[in-house]
């Protein structure tokens, strides 16, 4: 008699509780997304900590391929190698036992100090790739490090938001010397108070090399936006002040490097990309980001 | 306007004298708590991989002050990051009360307002706790509501979002939990039953927004489960049965084949014998509140690691993580106390403990239907993957005199670095360890203890040993030298002295300690959940208190 009186509330918590649960039969039935470009709407920065000896970081690879084929101009990446799994080998790196004997193997080494200065302004970056930051999303609470799931959400949204500025990058490469000029400019769309920096970093894609992948270790790995150099600020993620205040809606802004960077013999300039990066330095955002191959 | 103005203290004297009325019924409580201060000074050294700390010196620190009064109990935690100490998760930064709570009882009813800690069943669907040795601590920031609605009934309900560090989860988590013990729930009417019989069934929902325009994530991801539990005067048999609808996440590469999993234990007990045997299995079963966490951050349920948890530090070199995403694993234990007089037990008795356990991968086909469905791969159930682990241990407790007594233990594990740690290519890793741990009461005032451990293995760093020297002086005072010598590194240069020496001082409840040496990189694990320690070398320093 006792049990009797239990079912109805019984039926009723249960009835409630699978109710709470969402069951998914097509998991790829979503929206189409698209390449939505406007050059009056904000563009997604991805910065992302990866290594040659991540065994999951080849999958963040593929989920920016699809971000980069679904948003285009609208979406920017930058893949900075530091710490621990992007250490050559063998040595400090000892060779993962999948390549060990093989001559060369995961010798590459593509850290630099720009890639360091990224590690020390935001330590978990490193800690357990891949990770990264959605336009430093979340500076202020310590969360900006995300993992990669919840990127594509994030640039989705930011793509639709209004932007403070339009950018653009005009530059000169001369391909005898190998200098490289550059200019950002562009036309403040919204009134935005607060101190605005500008760092101009350059990527470079399409080297070959050994890559741990899951279980296996991959010879031929491309790897793709490979953080090279801050070119305003070298080693340094800070760049130059561009505005302090509120912005005046409607004017112009420009910024030049003071002085024309020479690509280093190491680098193909023609894998080779700038990224301008608008960030406020209070909140540690990024406001606009713009990308322009070299070559 | 004067009557008014002549009203105000009046009042104000009424509201005071109130105030103070109420005053005897809060001050009749008591205040208790601890707190816990960490230091450590770190020097770069190459030879161990110990980096350098730009801060130089790192603390962790924290306390918790609890106010209970009759029925009703408060507490907060303070706790710092200053930075957070080398191989504790970099998201603690800075400093802040993360943990807070008021609970009242009232007849029968438990309302708990802020930070809880709780566990349904034995945790597979929900447990919410705290590590603070692995930096974990998925409190839950809510409330918590327990009702022991009639005799033999009871029915816990939580709603809330987890704590992530400093922060909360994105998700929301919300459950409840009912259990009957049926001899308390029928009264007298069971009395002639000589076992216990209890049942329980739990449910819990994340919620979560989608907002991934590639996918089509459910935002609503249920689990629940069902257990029994029947205990006599010598056997305990507890069994569980939880599932998981479709939860793509970080973990399981954003799959959408449901979860699984299933336990069983049994003991058996009685005077001089202890007998206990496991067996679990995993199928794709991490559950978070967040679905792109990683680490310890927003684990919903716990899975337990069924191997010994050993305490020797080279006994513990190669120690088992959980892993979610699939395994089945077992575990058997057999104590045995040799009476006193006996040929085997002596003048003091001995006793002896033999363990084995195993963990297994699942036996799984891959459908590569990314496109389709994404359920990921199919499971045969009779069947085992790759070995993950094993361990076979003997340890024996020897009284050999009134001032001299000693553990042996042998133990031989079986490693799979490349699931456990996350790496590519190295071979199954195979171990003996050896231990010797005696203990002489030299005097009144004097304790030696001394640790020798030996680790041989081909596999890996090669073999190690181990020697600690411990002596306890009076009733305030401790100073121990170790040394941990990795002899048996193919690479000469790396064969390296890991020496550490310590001097404690206590007094009370309170205990200050500091030490300095070269500690080597490992992992840390306590209960199947596991943190990376990096190699440091410097000096350390904890204080603890408690009133």
């Amino acid at each position: 008699m006792k049990f009797n009186r239990l079912i109805i509330p019984a039926v009723i918590v249960c009835a409630f509780s699978f109710s709470m649960c969402d069951y998914i039969v097509d998991p790829n039935e979503v929206a189409t997304v698209g390449p939505v470009f406007d050059t009056t709407k904000r563009v997604a920065l991805i910065e992302e900590w990866t290594g040659h000896t991540c065994i999951a970081c080849p999958a963040a690879a593929a989920d920016i391929e699809q971000l980069e084929a679904a948003y285009g101009q609208s979406f920017v990446a930058i893949s900075i190698h530091d710490d621990f799994f992007a250490e050559p080998c063998p040595s400090p790196h000892p060779t993962p036992n999948c390549a060990i004997g093989v001559p060369g193997a995961f010798a590459e080494d593509f850290r630099c100090a720009t890639g360091a200065s990224y590690s020390a302004s935001h330590v978990s970056g490193p800690q357990s790739p891949p990770q990264g930051m959605v336009n430093r999303l979340g500076m202020q609470s310590n969360t900006e490090v995300k993992g990669r799931g919840t990127w594509p959400g994030l640039v989705d949204s930011l793509v639709q938001e209004d932007a403070c500025t339009s950018i653009h990058i005009d530059h000169q490469y001369n391909t005898s010397n190998r200098q490289l000029g550059v200019t950002v400019r562009g036309t403040w769309l919204q009134s935005y108070t607060g101190t605005i920096n500008i760092a101009i970093m350059l990527t470079e894609s399409g080297m070959v090399g050994w890559q741990t992948n899951g279980t296996s270790c991959d010879s031929e790995f491309v790897f793709e936006n490979v953080l090279r150099e801050c070119l305003n600020t070298p080693g340094d993620i800070a760049g130059t002040q561009l505005t302090t205040g509120t912005t005046p809606v409607g004017n112009v802004w420009s910024y030049t490097l003071p002085s024309a960077y020479t690509i280093p013999n190491a680098f193909d300039p023609a894998g080779c990309t700038m990224v301008a990066i608008l960030y406020d330095t209070t909140t540690g955002e990024v406001l606009q980001a713009w990308k322009e191959e070299v070559q | 306007m004067k009557k008014l103005l002549f009203l105000i203290p009046v009042a104000l004297t009424g509201f005071v004298n109130n105030v103070y009325a109420q005053l005897p019924s809060i001050g009749g409580g008591q205040i208790h708590g601890n707190f816990q201060f960490d230091a450590a000074y770190y020097n770069p050294d190459s030879l161990i991989n110990a980096p350098a700390v730009p801060e130089k010196a790192l603390s962790n620190g924290f306390g918790n002050i609890i106010y209970t009064n009759g029925k009703f109990m408060a507490g907060v935690r303070y706790e710092h990051y200053l930075n957070v100490m080398q191989g504790f998760p970099a998201d603690y930064k800075g400093t802040g009360i993360p943990y807070r709570f008021a609970t009242y009882n009232n007849d029968k009813l438990e309302i708990t307002v802020g930070s809880s800690y709780d566990q349904f069943g034995s945790g597979l669907v929900y447990r919410s706790y705290e590590e603070r040795g692995l930096g974990y601590d998925n409190a839950l920031d809510g409330m918590r509501i327990r009702w022991n609605a009639r005799p033999g009934l009871y029915i816990k309900g939580i709603w809330g979002k987890q704590r992530r560090f400093f922060t909360t989860s994105p998700g929301i988590v919300r459950g409840i939990d009912g259990e009957i013990n049926l001899n308390e729930f029928f009264g007298h009417k069971m009395d002639s039953c000589k076992a216990q019989y209890i049942i329980g069934a739990s449910f819990v929902s994340k919620y979560q927004q989608d907002q991934n325009p590639f996918l089509k994530l459910p935002q609503n991801v249920g689990c629940w489960g069902y257990r029994a539990n029947i205990i006599t005067a010598r056997f305990n048999i507890f069994g569980e049965y939880a599932y998981k609808i479709n939860d793509p996440a970080l973990g399981n590469n954003y799959i959408y084949k449901p979860g699984t999993a299933a336990l069983l234990q049994v003991t058996y007990a009685q005077k001089g014998l202890g007998i206990s045997a496991a067996i679990k299995q995993i199928d794709n079963f991490g559950y978070r509140s967040d679905r792109d966490a990683a680490g310890v951050a927003c684990i919903i349920n716990y899975l337990p690691a069924l191997t010994k948890q050993h305490t020797y530090q080279l006994a513990a070199f190669y120690p088992y993580a959980t892993q979610p995403n699939g395994e089945t694993g077992w575990q058997t234990e057999v104590g045995y106390k040799f009476k006193k007089g006996t040929k085997l037990g002596g003048k003091y008795g001995t006793s002896i403990n033999l363990n084995y356990s195993a963990a297994y991968g699942l036996d799984t086909t891959q459908l590569h239907d990314e496109a389709t469905g994404r359920l990921g791969y199919t499971t045969n159930n009779f069947a085992l993957g790759k070995q993950y682990f094993q361990d076979v241990t003997l340890e024996i407790f020897k009284k050999f005199g009134p001032k001299f007594k000693g553990t042996f233990l042998y133990s031989f594990n079986t490693y799979n670095k490349n699931v456990i740690e996350g790496k590519i290519g190295y071979p199954l890793l195979q171990s003996h360890i050896v231990v010797f741990d005696l203990i002489f009461h030299l005097n009144d005032k004097l304790t030696f203890r001394t640790d020798l451990e030996h680790l041989y293995t081909k596999d890996d760093y090669g073999s190690w040993a181990l020697a600690l020297g411990e002596l306890t002086i009076g009733e305030n005072w401790f100073v121990s030298a170790l040394d941990q010598y990795n002899y048996g590194n193919d690479i000469a240069d790396h064969r390296i002295h890991y020496v550490n020496g310590q001097v404690g001082y206590y007094w009370g409840t309170n205990r200050i300690q500091v030490g300095y040496g070269k500690q080597r990189a490992g992992i840390f694990c306590v209960g199947g959940v596991c943190r990376f320690v990096p190699a440091s070398n410097g000096f350390s320093m904890t204080i603890t208190s408690s009133f």
